[in-house]
């Protein structure tokens, strides 16, 4: 392929990221120096940055960032390797179970959202019912930490068929001489799984926690669809902010300079990731 | 395979035209276009009482204004919210908002709705107004930027099975009532205490009665103080003790099914609450099921009664007086259709039975003539209570953010027994005021 | 240990299928809660204890949705944005991907992070400037500030997808297809484009069901009544005070139906590809 040929296939793209990404997010960039008022901007530097660190919500909303991506990557490779091992075990019934689990992601978040607030709704959810005489009765979309784990949960439901099939794809790339070599050799199921698919799906493991953090930093629609936030701010993440300050607040300057800080973070995270690839 | 691909191309090639034919409806409109109204009732496929009601009280409208009305229904929370967008960004504009009178003052702030002073004071339906409900649509430069259509505050319901000898008045009345209701399996009360609307109706009237204020002249928040501590001690002890259900820290509107299902004794109630609270069972298991109606129906049956809102104990009860208005956000297209819309909804009856929808107090003065009004049991005494206790919250300009940080932080002292209220409340209050 | 005995093999396909079937369920059991309470009256929505069955069944939710414009107006809006610009990012996303999978230059992996690293931009953070940009234009609540923001959105995800299929196509086919004496063009349609469906189909699904569910931008960009989406338009059963959840929830089944249909139609391939295509980093 020639030079001239690859400048007219990426063109179009180009074109389309330049006018559609890039101008927007500078013109946020420029919003982020400034405020409006009536329709006027006027310029105040590095303001908005300073009292947006300054701000107990953005720290504890970071916190909270970091316990949902946590949790839900954890989740998600987890129980997402483990449903990959089933169904790789599996001779019959697989593209069945594979449909049903793939479901959840074919829903809209705010479906998915309606759906999990309506389980465990404090008087007429199914779920909430069912667990009542555990938990002595008590409501948990209305303790923060319930409401974190509900939507931890609802999010990990949603995304879980895409982690699972990734790794389910890596899992048949494992050659299954190896296996038999190691059972000749007297290796226990344990040491075979770590040293020979382990050490084979990797990478599609790395991948998948990229993809699986980075939604999960900027996890907001299923948020706001179960608990909005709340109670109080207990599911207040840096993305549910973000929407906060730009929309329902109106301080778009304020709330530019809080895109500003996340994309850092975005690119840092993306950067360590990359970086444990390459050492790979 | 190659088949999906020709498919693919087919399908592209049939979108195509559809594409151009609909990036092309978005031309200038002639002169006197649609009125659009930013609301959030749903006249098309009403799905409630309340969009029941309003369709019924515009019908001809569009016959009398002598154009096309359109109705975007927009979720209540977010009116405030796009039309705030749609002026700072230049965007989509409506001819006419509905808003509610708390947060006029983020818009006079903001600069989003239009000085329409000189049209009200010469519009046919002036004289008969209200004048002190008027003075709600005012800035503080005292123009006139928005349209009260009704006025609503709040009150407490009670079922009399639960309280025997009399709804309770104070915040002890609550304190000595739980136990008992608790070992009935009663909780002893409920309301709304979170999000913006919490702080208006549940937060603020105990605040006020607890001797403080949220905010002060200046439209700065001042919670930091002693009432507002007692405030959320209060709140913190009848969650803690079982008096209150959790659900009143819960965002939307879970806390009105309690006392819906009769498992609460009494109810921090809006003026609007009877709207929606039907189908209602008593603690003793009677059932009124008609709509609107069941509230009152329960009164007159001696099953509910009326009180002020709750308030400390040795304090006169402060009740918060809103209201809903029609604004012509700032750079509305259709500024004469909008004047038009306004002058059909503020018609004595139009405005009666819109004010009614929405379980207020009609502004136009004659409409509280009404024998909805005056012969029904409800409303005698909401207007008692009204003109005894109402009180306005004192204006903040980012009303959206400063309730919501409140709410937030009262929420998180009430689940955190061990962290110190009042320094919590000068924190957010600093960051608060620092915007 | 890979030769087990008879009563170890079913023993492992007990537990094989055991949890498989747990998690289906599991994943399942919303959905299947969101049809039952379609089917329930308003007020049996609320009763107590709640019941997963409904006491009647009646079709007084779905009544309800044929009675609003979801079906009419919404769910084709939500068509026309979506269909239309998941073909053209596809379309776009396909040629760069093969051009970044052949082309080897310097800067090209920096490039490629670049537009990679456009995913990491908030999508909240660029509402503003769509909507002055749209309203300057005048084009808010069309389909083409839609279709142009929606494919804008996706040709990085678009691109990352592809040009992992495409790297997987070895490129000696094509060689040794030039040297069999085809054109550049011959090559194209007989080599590359039968290779590529799987990864183009991949793709397309994912993309059509992002944009399809999609919320946020639908909601803000859209004021108009006769533009909205299907997403925006559910939040017409959920009024400020009420949630009409019979209502609510034959919405949401009637809205997940098309992107269901078409996953079932289209599983097998898309399993396929997913598991054989190059997704493995």
């Amino acid at each position: 392929m020639n030079r001239k040929i690859f400048i007219w296939l990426i063109s179009p793209t180009l074109l389309f990221l330049l006018v559609i990404q890039i101008y927007p997010s500078l013109y946020s960039w420029y919003l982020s120096f400034g405020k409006i008022k009536g329709g006027v901007y006027t310029f105040v530097g590095l303001k908005n940055f300073v009292r947006l660190l300054n701000n107990s919500d953005f720290y504890e909303s970071l916190g909270r960032t970091g316990v949902f991506t946590i949790a839900f990557l954890a989740a998600c490779i987890g129980i997402g390797l483990i449903v990959a091992l089933l169904l790789s075990r599996c001779t019959r019934f697989t593209g069945i179970y594979m449909t049903i689990i793939f479901i959840p992601m074919v829903l809209s978040e705010v479906v998915s959202g309606t759906m999990w607030r309506w389980m465990f709704q404090q008087s007429f959810g199914l779920v909430q019912a069912f667990l009542n005489p555990f938990i002595n009765n008590v409501s948990i979309l209305s303790k923060p930490w319930g409401a974190m784990a509900v939507v931890i949960a609802a999010s990990v439901w949603k995304q879980l068929a895409f982690t699972a099939l990734l790794f389910l794809g890596a899992l048949q790339t494992v050659p299954k001489e190896l296996f038999e070599s190691a059972a000749i050799d007297g290796a226990t199921r344990s040491e075979m799984f770590w040293k020979i698919t382990w050490v084979i799906i990797r990478p599609t493991v790395l991948l998948a926690s990229i993809m699986t953090t980075i939604r999960g930093i900027n996890a907001l629609g299923l948020i706001l669809a179960t608990t909005q936030g709340g109670p109080g701010a207990s599911t207040m993440t840096e993305a549910v902010l973000l929407y906060r300050t730009a929309w329902q607040f109106g301080r778009f300057g304020d709330a530019a300079a809080l895109s500003v800080m996340m994309f850092l973070i975005n690119i840092t995270l993306g950067a360590v990731y990359i970086r444990l690839m390459k050492d790979h | 395979m190659k088949k999906v691909f020709v498919f693919m191309v087919l399908g592209f090639l049939l979108i195509m035209p559809v594409l151009m034919f609909a990036a092309g409806e978005s031309e200038e409109p002639e002169t006197m276009g649609p009125v659009t109204v930013w609301s959030e009732v749903n006249i098309k496929a009403p799905q409630t009482n309340l969009d029941e009601d309003f369709a019924k009280a515009v019908v001809g409208i569009e016959d009398a204004i002598g154009t096309e009305l359109i109705i975007a229904t927009t979720p209540y929370k977010e009116i405030s919210a796009k039309v705030n967008l749609a002026v700072q960004a230049g965007g989509d504009v409506p001819d006419v908002a509905q808003l509610k009178v708390s947060k006029l003052a983020f818009h006079v702030d903001n600069g989003t709705l239009m000085d329409i002073t000189d049209y009200v004071e010469a519009s046919p339906w002036y004289d008969g107004m209200d004048k002190a409900a008027l003075d709600a649509g005012r800035g503080p430069d005292g123009k006139i930027y928005a349209v009260p259509f009704n006025t609503r505050s709040t009150l407490t319901y009670s079922y009399t099975a639960a309280f025997p000898d009399g709804p309770p008045m104070t915040t002890d009345d609550v304190l000595a009532a739980g136990p008992g209701l608790k070992a009935k399996g009663l909780f002893t009360i409920t309301g709304k205490a979170s999000e913006q609307q919490g702080v208006q109706v549940w937060w603020w009237p105990l605040i006020r009665t607890f001797g403080g204020h949220f905010a002060d002249s200046e439209g700065n928040v001042a919670w930091a103080n002693d009432a507002t501590v007692k405030a959320i001690e209060f709140t913190r002890e009848i969650i803690a003790k079982g008096y209150a259900p959790e659900v009143i820290l819960s965002p939307g509107f879970d806390d009105e099914i309690p006392f819906m299902n009769g498992d609460v004794g009494a109810f921090n109630a809006g003026s609007w609450s009877y709207v929606w609270l039907n189908p209602l069972t008593t603690p003793s298991g009677v059932k009124y099921d008609n709509k609107s109606a069941s509230v009152e129906e329960a009164i007159k049956a001696g099953d509910l009664v009326l009180s002020p809102q709750i308030s400390a104990p040795g304090s006169k009860p402060v009740t918060p007086l809103d209201g809903i208005l029609w604004a012509i956000p700032v750079g509305a297209e259709n500024v004469k259709g909008a004047e038009a819309f306004i002058d059909f909804m503020m018609q004595t009856k139009v405005n009666t039975d819109v004010a009614y929808a929405w379980g207020g107090v009609p502004t136009i003065e004659e409409g509280k003539n009404d024998p909805r009004y005056s012969d029904s049991v409800y409303w005698s005494k909401v207007t008692e209570f009204m003109s005894d206790y109402a009180e306005a919250m004192e204006p903040v300009a980012n009303y959206d953010e400063a309730t919501l940080k409140f709410a937030d932080i009262a929420i998180d002292l009430i689940h955190s027994p061990d962290k110190d209220i009042m320094s919590v409340l000068k924190q957010a209050q600093d960051e608060i005021n620092a915007k | 240990m890979l030769i087990r005995s008879k009563g170890q093999i079913i023993k492992d396909e007990i537990v094989t299928h055991g949890l498989l079937i747990f998690f289906s369920l599991i994943m399942i059991f919303p959905v299947a809660l969101s049809l039952m309470t379609s089917f329930k009256t308003k007020t049996d929505v609320m009763i107590l204890p709640p019941q997963f069955f409904p006491p009647t069944w009646t079709l007084e939710g779905y009544r309800k949705v044929f009675q609003s414009d979801l079906i009419p107006i919404y769910m084709p809006n939500s068509a026309i944005n979506a269909f239309t610009a998941t073909f053209l990012t596809v379309i776009l996303a396909s040629f760069a991907a093969y051009g970044f999978s052949r082309f080897k230059f310097k800067g090209s992996r920096a490039l490629q992070m670049g537009i990679l690293g456009l995913m990491m931009i908030p999508g909240v953070t660029n509402l503003v400037s769509y909507y002055k940009l749209g309203s300057q234009l005048g084009i808010l609540s069309t389909h083409l500030i839609m279709i142009l923001v929606y494919t804008g959105f996706e040709l990085p995800f678009g691109l990352l997808i592809l040009k992992n299929f495409f790297d997987a196509i070895p490129i000696d086919l094509e060689e040794a297809a030039k040297i069999d004496g085809c054109k550049s063009l011959q090559v194209l349609w007989h080599v590359i484009i039968p290779l590529s469906l799987p990864g183009v189909f991949v793709a397309s699904l994912l993309i059509l069901v992002y944009l399809w569910n999609e919320f946020l931008f639908a909601v803000t960009l859209l004021s108009a009544n006769e533009a909205r989406t299907a997403m925006v338009g559910l939040y017409d059963f959920q009024t400020s005070f009420e949630v009409a959840y019979h209502a609510l929830s034959a919405a949401s089944i009637i809205v997940l139906l098309p992107m269901l249909v078409i996953f079932l139609l289209g599983r097998k391939t898309f399993f396929r590809a997913m598991m054989e295509g190059a997704l493995k980093g």
